[in-house]
């Protein structure tokens, strides 16, 4: 019986599906506006809210980048393309599984930070101990996390707090830095940004729309992001300067 | 571009075993099946010849929709039911590849929970 109902759908969701259009999916103007992957929609009005998960791998080519996974939000869309923002970032389960392990300490702690240009971010850390640790230590390290986070996160706005969370490069990084700094705590054998979620984001003017909407000329993906995103965070300054005062919009 | 990517969301508990095709964001379904859509006895529900003859149907109607490669999500039960997919999950994954459909990223996406509710089955577990 389940089988019959099955067949009879089928053949009116076809003629739906062939009614739905593809969309491709556009990442924000700090990710290159790379094409992250398609969608579809009967009315485009139903694309706005959903959300897209990507590996960093797709969008660098970077293969030691699998198991950060990037969330974009679809927020607005053209006739063929829909429009996302960045909405933060997470480790796959299998990593944060792979590197918990017995006799090792594994310290974490949510903070919450807002950057120059009045992002909220709550970055989640975690700190991988060769040994088992006291907790007077795991506390002494949990602060420092948290004075290194707060510093980095007030003096930088959310593209660049966001390029040294995402980086490769050791002497950019936002955890080499932790780690670095911590070793005279305790040495820690890995530190990793486990999450990373904007919580609120200043509201977006039209003119920064109007840069989503313009096409850029480099298209190449595979080159490392960390000078481009400076780049384009120039470009993005001038567009949120001249807004008087940052309405926050609650997600 | 002319290769679509979907997503395939396998649930696989003791039972049965749904699977799910849909698009990247997950908001449109592809196609749907179960388990038990496959078989008569509700016993044989959860088996891997069920899941690989779901996992068939799936590969047919993607492939009418023009879906040539896919990411899998498999899940169990999770929160405080069994935390390891069933005997099914394995046969979705091989017939689909072997159907054709090109599979990227596998992932583990069974809820976790950071301490939930009891379990059910009492003080003394369960007395059969």
């Amino acid at each position: 019986m389940v089988r019959r109902q099955t067949s009879r759908d089928s053949k009116k969701l076809k003629d739906r599906w062939k009614s739905k259009q593809w969309y491709s999916i556009v990442a924000p103007e700090m990710f290159n506006r790379a094409k992250i992957g398609e969608t579809l929609a009967d009315e485009p009005d139903k694309l706005l809210g959903r959300t897209v998960e990507v590996t960093l791998q797709d969008l660098t080519g970077d293969f030691r980048m699998m198991h950060i996974k990037l969330k974009f939000k679809i927020t607005d869309h053209s006739t063929s393309e829909a429009y996302t923002r960045f909405l933060g970032h997470d480790l796959t389960s299998d990593f944060i599984r792979r590197q918990t392990r017995r006799k090792r300490t594994k310290m974490e702690g949510v903070f919450d930070v807002e950057t120059k240009d009045g992002y909220k971010i709550r970055l989640k850390p975690m700190a991988m101990s060769d040994k088992r640790i006291q907790s007077s230590v795991q506390h002494e390290i949990r602060k420092k996390m948290d004075s290194i986070i707060q510093e980095a996160g007030t003096s930088r706005t959310m593209v660049q707090l966001t390029s040294i969370v995402l980086t490769s490069d050791k002497d950019k990084a936002l955890v080499n830095k932790i780690q670095k700094e911590c070793k005279q705590i305790y040495p820690l054998r890995r530190v990793d940004i486990r999450r990373m979620e904007i919580l609120v984001a200043p509201e977006v003017d039209d003119s920064t729309e109007n840069i989503f909407a313009s096409p850029v000329p480099e298209e190449d993906e595979k080159v490392t992001e960390a000078p481009k995103e400076e780049v384009v965070e120039e470009a993005k300054k001038e567009a949120i300067e001249p807004v008087p005062e940052p309405v926050e919009k609650k997600e | 571009m002319s290769e679509k990517w979907g997503v395939c969301h396998i649930y696989a508990s003791y039972n049965n075993i749904l699977i799910t095709l849909t698009d990247l964001t997950g908001a449109e379904t592809v196609a749907k099946a179960t388990g038990g859509m496959v078989v008569k006895a509700a016993k044989d529900e959860s088996s891997p010849f069920a899941a690989m003859r779901a996992g068939e149907l799936i590969a047919d109607r993607a492939k009418e929709k023009g879906i040539t490669n896919i990411h899998i999500k498999v899940r169990a039960p999770g929160g405080n039911g069994p935390s390891s997919p069933g005997p099914g999950a394995q046969g979705v994954i091989r017939s689909l590849s072997r159907a054709g459909l090109r599979i990227g990223r596998i992932e583990d996406v069974t809820p976790v929970p950071h301490d939930g509710t009891k379990p059910k089955g009492g003080k003394r577990g369960r007395r059969v």
